[in-house]
Parts: C-alpha cells; sequence; structure tokens
C-alpha cells in the first residue's frame, strides 16, 4: 500500500514526522502539485488531501489503486466526490477538529473590529496617543447582535462561545435547530433578511455549493445596517468580492474580514488584500497549531483504521 | 335592634362578601352577630395579613370587603398593609375594634389611640359617638371607600356601643359621577399632539382603574406612539407584547430624564413618575408634559399641565383626533431576551429562571414581590391588564396574603417572591390551606436581601460581608409545617418539571428556587 499526503508547505510539516513514521506502509509527502506528485498519485492507495491542492476528475481519473481519500479538514469542494464515489472510492472528512478554532479566529477578528485594533497598535507604535479618538469610535462586543449563517459545527461552536459575550444570537441556517438546541445555544433563528437586517456582526460558516455560491450578493448587503461587520472564514465564492466592495465602497457596510478566497493565495492585486475596510488572512481560522494536531491525529486514525480493514469514520 | 346586627345587616345589602380579620375581645361583641351562611369570616394568623387579604380578595371581586382588627394591638400589626391599600387605591372598610368606654379614662388594658395612629395610612378615619352612627357611618365608609381615589376607611367601633339599640338602614344610595364630555379639553390635547413631532405616551394604574385598557390600545394603534409604563407600576396596565410598548421607566430622575430626552412631548395617562433613589437633577425640566388624572391629590405634586379626567373617556375621544407618528419598537427585543437568559442558564441566572417560568404560565394573575428581580420579571413573563399586581410601596410581605386571598375567592394566583419577602408573612400559607386557595407560591431563593445588597455594593461596598444583609431560611420546610405540599429545585436541569409541578395545580403548592446569588446593579 502507498500512502500519498498532499499538505501545504510550513514548519508545522515537522509535527507531522510521529505521525508518518508510525506507518509500515510506503508514505510521500508533497507540498506542491508538481509532476513527481501525480506520478506517485498515480499508484497510490490512499491519499491525504486539504483544501489547498483542489483535485479535480482530469487527476483523479489518473489514480487507478486510489482505494480511499482521507480530506484532512472540515471542506471537501476541492474534490471530486461524486467521480470518487462513482468508482467505489472511499472519501471522508474530519467535521469537527477545527470549531473550536474557527470560532476563537472570528471573536478574535469581531474584537479587533470593535475596538480598531489594527488602527490603535499601529498608532501607538508610531507614538500617536489616540486613546481620545478610540474612546469614541470603539464598541463592545457585549449586547450586540450577533448573526450567524450557517448553523452547523463550526457555527454552533461560535455561539457556544459568544453566549458569555453577552451578546444577542441570531442565525440563519437550511435547518432549524429544535427548542431544545437552541435554549442550549441561546440563538434563535431567523430567515435570512433578518440575519441581515438585524445584526451588527454577521460570520459566514456555509459550505459552497450551487446554492451558496454568490450568496452574500449586493441584494442581501444593501439589507444589512450600515455598522455591520462581515466575516467570511468558510468559502470566498459564497461572499461576492465585487459586492462587498461596492457595499463598503458607499457605507452601506462598515467592514468585512474574510481568511478565505475564490483563488488561494489572492492574486497581489485582489481588491481585498488592500481596501481599509477589510481584515484579511490567509485561511488561517481553522489551522492554528492545536488544530492541526487534532486533524493529523483524526485524520492518520481513520487511514489506520482504514488499513486494519475497519469502516474509516466521517464518511462524505 | 342591635349595633352589631344593623351593622351586618347594612354588610349584607351593600354585597359585603367576606370579613378578614384575626379578632380579640375587643372584637367579639360585633362579631357574634355575622351571620356566615351570608358573609364568610376568614381568619389569618396576622392582623396585617388580613388587609392584605382582603386587597387580594378586591382584585377578584371587584368589591370593597370588610376587615375587622383587634384595636390598637392589630392595628398596629396592619399599618403597612393599610399603607400599601391606600397607595394601592384599594377600598376596603377598616373596623378597629376598642375598648368599652366606659372605663377608657383609665386607659385599660387593650385601650388606645386608634384614631391617631390609622389616620394617616386610611383616606378617613370614622369615629361613631352613638350607637345610631355606627350604620351610617358603614354607609358612609363604604362610599368614601369606593370613591377614586379608593382606598381604606377606618370605622372605629368601642366594644359596648356594639350591644346598644339603633336604627336599621332601609335604603342604600351611592355616589354617582357625571363627567362631562370634555370637548374643548379634547380638542385642546389633541392639537397639542398633532404640533408635536415626538410623542412619548407613559401610561400608569388608572388605565386599569378606570377599565381603560382597549382605549388605550386604541389610541395608540392610530398615534403610533411609544408607550412607556409609570415606574414601578403597580398594575398590569397593557400587554407587555404589544407592538408599541417599549417597557417600564426606573423610578430615579435621572434615568426617567434620559428615556424621555429625545420626545418633544409627553403624555402622562393615570400615572405617577415615582422616584426611589435620588438624583440631584430636576424631573423633566423644561419638558412639555400633558398629565391626564383622576387622582388630583397626586396630580398637585406636579408642575405641567394637568386635565383632572376620566382617562378612559378621554382616550376614547382623542382616538379620532390625533394624526399618527411612526415609531416602531425594537423588533428583536424577545430574542435579546432570550439570548441573555441562555447566558447565565448554568448559574440559575434570575432571566433564565423567568424565561422558563413564561413557557408555563396561562392565564394565572402575577402577583409580584420579587423586589430586586421585579423589572426582570416584568421583561419576561406576560404581563396583562388585570393579570399582575405589586404593591406600590415596597412593602415587604405583601403579596403572600394577596394572592392568597385572590386565590381563595375565585381567581388563580401565581405568587413571586424573594426569599426575603416571604419570611415577613409566611403565615399566609395557613390561610392558602385552611381555606384551599387555589395559589402557587414561587420562591425566588437568592439567600439574603438582594435588594439591599444591590444598594450596598453600589453605594456602601464594606457593608456587603455584613451577616445582617443574608439571613437564611428555607421556604420549603416552612411550607411542609403550614401542610403545604413544597419543593425545592437547584438546577436548570429541574427547573422545568418543578415549574410545571407548581403550576398546574389547584390547591396550593410552593416552589423554592435556588437562584443565582449574584449580586444585581440596580443602582
Amino acid at each position: 500500500m502507498k500512502i500519498t499526503l498532499l499538505l501545504p508547505p510550513g514548519e508545522y510539516l515537522k509535527n507531522l514526522t510521529q505521525f508518518i513514521t508510525g506507518f509500515k506502509e510506503e508514505v510521500f509527502l508533497f507540498t506542491e502539485l508538481n509532476e513527481e506528485a501525480l506520478k506517485t498519485l498515480e499508484e497510490t492507495d490512499i491519499l491525504i488531501s486539504t483544501p489547498f491542492f483542489p483535485l479535480r476528475k482530469n487527476i483523479l481519473e489518473r489514480m487507478k489503486n486510489l482505494k480511499f481519500v482521507q480530506v484532512a479538514s472540515t471542506g471537501y469542494d476541492h474534490i471530486d466526490v461524486d467521480y470518487l464515489k462513482s468508482k467505489g472510492i472511499i472519501v471522508s472528512n474530519v467535521p469537527d477538529a477545527n470549531d473550536e478554532s474557527v470560532a476563537e479566529y472570528v471573536i478574535m477578528v469581531a474584537l479587533a473590529f470593535l475596538k480598531r485594533f489594527e488602527y490603535s497598535l499601529n498608532s501607538t507604535r508610531k507614538g500617536e496617543w489616540v486613546l481620545g479618538e478610540l474612546a469614541n469610535t470603539t464598541y463592545d462586543l457585549k449586547d450586540k447582535i450577533f448573526g450567524i449563517l450557517g448553523m452547523g459545527r463550526k457555527g454552533k461552536a461560535l455561539a457556544k462561545r459568544l453566549i458569555n459575550f453577552e451578546v444577542t444570537i441570531i442565525y440563519h441556517d437550511i435547518r432549524k435547530l429544535n427548542e431544545e438546541e437552541e435554549n442550549k445555544l441561546g440563538a434563535r433563528y431567523v430567515e435570512l433578511e433578518k440575519l441581515f437586517q438585524y445584526s451588527d456582526i454577521i460570520s459566514i460558516h456555509l459550505p459552497l455549493n450551487e446554492t451558496t455560491r454568490n450568496l452574500v450578493n449586493i441584494n442581501l448587503l444593501k439589507m444589512a445596517k450600515n455598522n455591520c461587520f462581515i466575516i467570511n472564514t468558510s468559502r470566498g465564492e459564497i461572499v461576492n468580492v465585487n459586492d462587498i466592495i461596492e457595499a463598503l465602497n458607499k457605507g452601506i457596510i462598515a467592514g468585512y474580514a474574510t481568511d478565505v478566497y475564490s483563488k488561494e493565495p489572492p492574486e497581489p492585486d485582489d481588491p481585498l488584500l488592500k481596501h481599509p475596510k477589510v481584515i484579511v488572512t490567509p485561511h488561517q481560522a481553522g489551522v492554528s497549531k492545536d488544530a492541526t494536531m487534532r486533524i493529523a491525529q483524526k485524520s492518520f486514525s481513520n487511514v489506520l483504521l482504514f488499513l486494519q480493514g475497519g469502516k474509516p469514520i466521517n464518511q462524505v | 335592634m342591635k349595633v352589631s346586627e344593623a351593622f351586618f345587616d347594612l354588610a349584607y345589602n351593600l354585597k359585603v362578601n367576606r370579613v378578614y380579620g384575626n379578632p380579640g375581645t375587643t372584637e367579639i361583641p360585633l362579631l357574634k352577630s355575622l351571620n356566615e351562611s351570608k358573609i364568610m369570616y376568614i381568619l389569618a394568623l396576622h392582623d396585617g395579613l388580613s388587609v392584605g387579604m382582603a386587597e387580594g380578595d378586591y382584585y377578584y371581586s371587584k368589591k370593597a370587603q370588610i376587615v375587622n382588627l383587634h384595636t390598637v394591638l392589630g392595628l398596629g400589626n396592619s399599618i403597612s398593609f393599610l399603607f400599601s391599600a391606600l397607595k394601592n387605591k384599594v377600598p376596603m372598610i377598616v373596623t378597629i375594634g376598642q375598648q368599652d368606654r366606659r372605663h377608657s379614662y383609665y386607659e385599660p388594658l387593650l385601650y388606645g389611640p386608634n384614631e391617631e395612629i390609622v389616620k394617616p395610612v386610611v383616606k378617613e378615619v370614622l369615629c361613631p359617638f352613638v350607637a345610631e352612627d355606627v350604620p351610617k357611618m358603614l354607609m358612609r365608609a363604604h362610599k368614601v371607600a369606593n370613591t377614586y381615589p379608593y382606598g381604606p376607611v377606618a370605622l372605629i367601633l368601642p366594644m359596648d356601643m356594639m350591644d346598644e339599640e339603633c336604627g336599621k338602614i332601609e335604603k342604600i344610595e351611592t355616589n354617582e359621577f357625571i363627567f362631562g364630555d370634555y370637548e374643548e379639553m379634547v380638542n385642546e390635547i389633541a392639537e397639542e399632539i398633532n404640533s408635536s413631532n415626538n410623542v412619548a405616551i407613559v401610561v400608569g394604574h388608572e388605565i386599569e382603574i378606570f377599565d381603560a385598557e382597549n382605549e388605550l390600545v386604541e389610541f395608540s394603534k392610530k398615534l403610533r406612539a411609544p408607550i412607556y409604563k409609570e415606574p414601578l407600576c403597580s398594575r398590569g396596565v397593557i400587554d407587555n407584547s404589544n407592538e408599541l410598548f417599549v417597557g417600564e421607566l426606573l423610578p430615579a430622575s435621572l434615568m426617567i430624564n434620559q428615556a424621555l430626552a429625545n420626545y418633544d412631548l409627553i403624555l402622562l395617562i393615570g400615572g405617577n413618575f415615582t422616584l426611589y433613589p435620588y438624583f440631584p437633577f430636576e424631573l423633566l425640566k423644561d419638558k412639555k408634559i400633558i398629565e391626564l388624572s383622576y387622582d388630583y391629590k397626586e396630580t398637585t405634586k406636579n408642575n405641567w399641565k394637568v386635565y383632572i379626567c376620566n382617562v378612559k373617556n378621554v382616550l376614547k375621544k382623542l382616538c379620532d383626533l390625533v394624526i399618527p407618528k411612526n415609531f416602531k419598537r425594537d423588533e428583536i427585543k424577545e430574542i435579546k431576551l432570550f439570548s441573555k437568559a441562555a447566558t447565565v442558564r448554568n448559574q440559575m441566572g434570575i432571566e433564565y429562571v423567568f424565561y422558563r417560568i413564561s413557557k408555563f404560565i396561562k392565564d394565572e394573575t402575577i402577583f409580584d414581590e420579587s423586589i430586586s428581580a421585579t423589572m426582570t420579571l416584568k421583561d419576561y413573563l406576560p404581563i396583562k391588564p388585570k393579570k399582575y399586581f405589586a404593591a406600590r410601596t415596597g412593602h415587604l410581605g405583601w403579596a403572600m396574603p394577596v394572592a392568597t386571598a385572590y386565590g381563595i375567592v375565585g381567581g388563580d394566583a401565581i405568587a413571586i417572591i424573594g426569599d426575603g419577602s416571604f419570611n415577613y408573612s409566611s403565615q399566609s400559607l395557613w390561610s392558602a390551606k385552611r381555606y384551599n386557595a387555589n395559589t402557587s407560591f414561587i420562591i425566588l431563593d437568592n439567600r439574603g436581601y438582594g435588594i439591599l445588597k444591590s444598594y450596598s455594593l453600589a453605594r456602601y461596598p464594606e457593608l456587603l460581608e455584613s451577616d445582617w444583609l443574608s439571613p437564611e431560611t428555607n421556604a420549603e420546610k416552612i411550607a411542609n409545617s403550614y401542610g403545604i405540599e413544597a419543593k425545592s429545585v437547584t438546577t436548570p436541569e429541574e427547573l422545568d418539571n418543578s415549574i410545571s409541578w407548581v403550576l398546574n395545580n389547584k390547591e396550593p403548592r410552593l416552589l423554592r428556587i435556588e437562584i443565582d446569588r449574584s449580586i444585581p446593579k440596580l443602582f
């Protein structure tokens, strides 16, 4: 059996050694999808994949030995699951290992926006004492209305943490939670338009599909409060970039934070990167060192389970 | 006919249903003529509670009942309840026994200056000098008590007079009030409203006393202006789910000024700006205020335009004359409350407890003496006209007897009371059991005096550790000793079943809820 890992480059890879060396099987690690990687994939039985390397049908067709794909993330829209399933290849993901990381990230950027953290930090470093200005232009999270778009695992992890900030939590999802779940989370269902109409902050936690692509467009944004701040940690394509730029420029909304882009890394001239009302980060929300280790541990455990003849968990 | 017989003969004709009391020897000469098949005697284990019970009876029956107090001592025990009945505008006839006049010179045991003591806490004191006066004065007391502003009227009855002879009253007379059509007044008010851009309506207890709830709803629908309730509002007045209802004002000049700062006209309708903590700010200085009220005594405190009138009639007429404004209340107020409740679920915070209680309340009437939690209660529980009562006096121990009597005479009552308040009048449970009151007692136990701790926290934090702020008792055990079914709940997991247990019952039950003992920031 051959196992291939397609992972983005970085220091964190050192931490994976303990897992990789534990296998008796041949293990190959690639950090870019070059010719050598493609050649290895052709003979691979088990693939550990991440959203950083899209694998469409034309590549997957060449992987004649492939039996199991372990996606080392929650999202799996980078890979042609329908094709793999048609070939009887099992696909699993890790749906819950970084929920907490994403939730913490969302709270961090929400606070950074409300407290004007970047401006405060930069001014103070430059020797400018902007206390008076900040006293009149920064806000608390307490008592704000926090809208969660998509109440899956990540949305719930966020709600669970937000409640201690004494915010009002509303959410929209294709599936309304039952009353007991709502009571536990302290979150109430509202229609999509109402979510935009009421919220001071909106965090998006949706999967990318044909229904959600470009869901956040100018029509929806026009319903938002002009102090509204939107956070996207799900997929870049869910938010229409031109529309969000327009909404920011016209003062329809106050700010946008994105951790995700339709192309990653984004082109240097991507309008989001330089916009003064946009907070940008490199798809880091769910990949802290802690989360990475949890994802690795769950991914490798599932591969081991498959190798031992077991049925992998979290099949998609 | 003996005086005692003439007294009750008239009481039957006045349609009095019940006498409340805890008699002593000075009252026996009167009570010997009570025919219990016509008027029921309801025993309280403390004189003061009998006044509270007569108040609760009134809220259900709408009739002034008789309270029979045991001379100066029983009167002394009842002062706070009489004061509350006076402030709450509840009519009742309070008989106070007096020693035998033939040796009053010696100031014998049980003799006392009843007239002087009772005067400040009743609407009027009547002291018959001769036997013939007694039935006439009962008639007069009944009229005075039932003339707005309603209130208790005291009738002092020397014990020896009860066996003297007197005539009986054959004809019952009542005072009838004819209100004018107010045409000029109404046009004037409408003109002021229509020439203002931003109008706030502040409503109070008179709306309910004059049965003007529907007129208020119609008027506010027409005007589309925000509705506030008077501070520490003692009545339901308006459904708190009404789309124009914003909330209750806080009882402090600073808070009232802030809440109403943006309005150019304030319509104060049948209410008062009750104040509690002192702030050195003049109330609503330079604001244009129009007040409608029938309580001329209350209104003389105010330095703004007052129309003495029946608010029901005026509101009805104003409906046709006002031009609508465009107020919209916060659409997600309910969700905000829900989120706040969820925040404090694990520690049994008061918001969560009330939120859960709200899920089980049907059409019961709420008697609120939750003191430090009362503003939260009013946010979370369904407050409706004639379905919510509280004391206008800050009286501790008030709600237990009031809710008990309301449940005895046919109502479905919930008393929501702090543990501190409960200990002032826990004897009410005996009457609740004896007369099978349809009353549920919910004791919010924060193990101490929350309101005092809150005040200390704001002004004198060094007092917070004082032992005298935190007396701990167990209402469940006390209730058991009176034969009342009771239980305690300490966790959110048990809460729903316990609330359902205490509310879904026709007999009296008590639920003690251990709530978060964190000190609320009220000052």
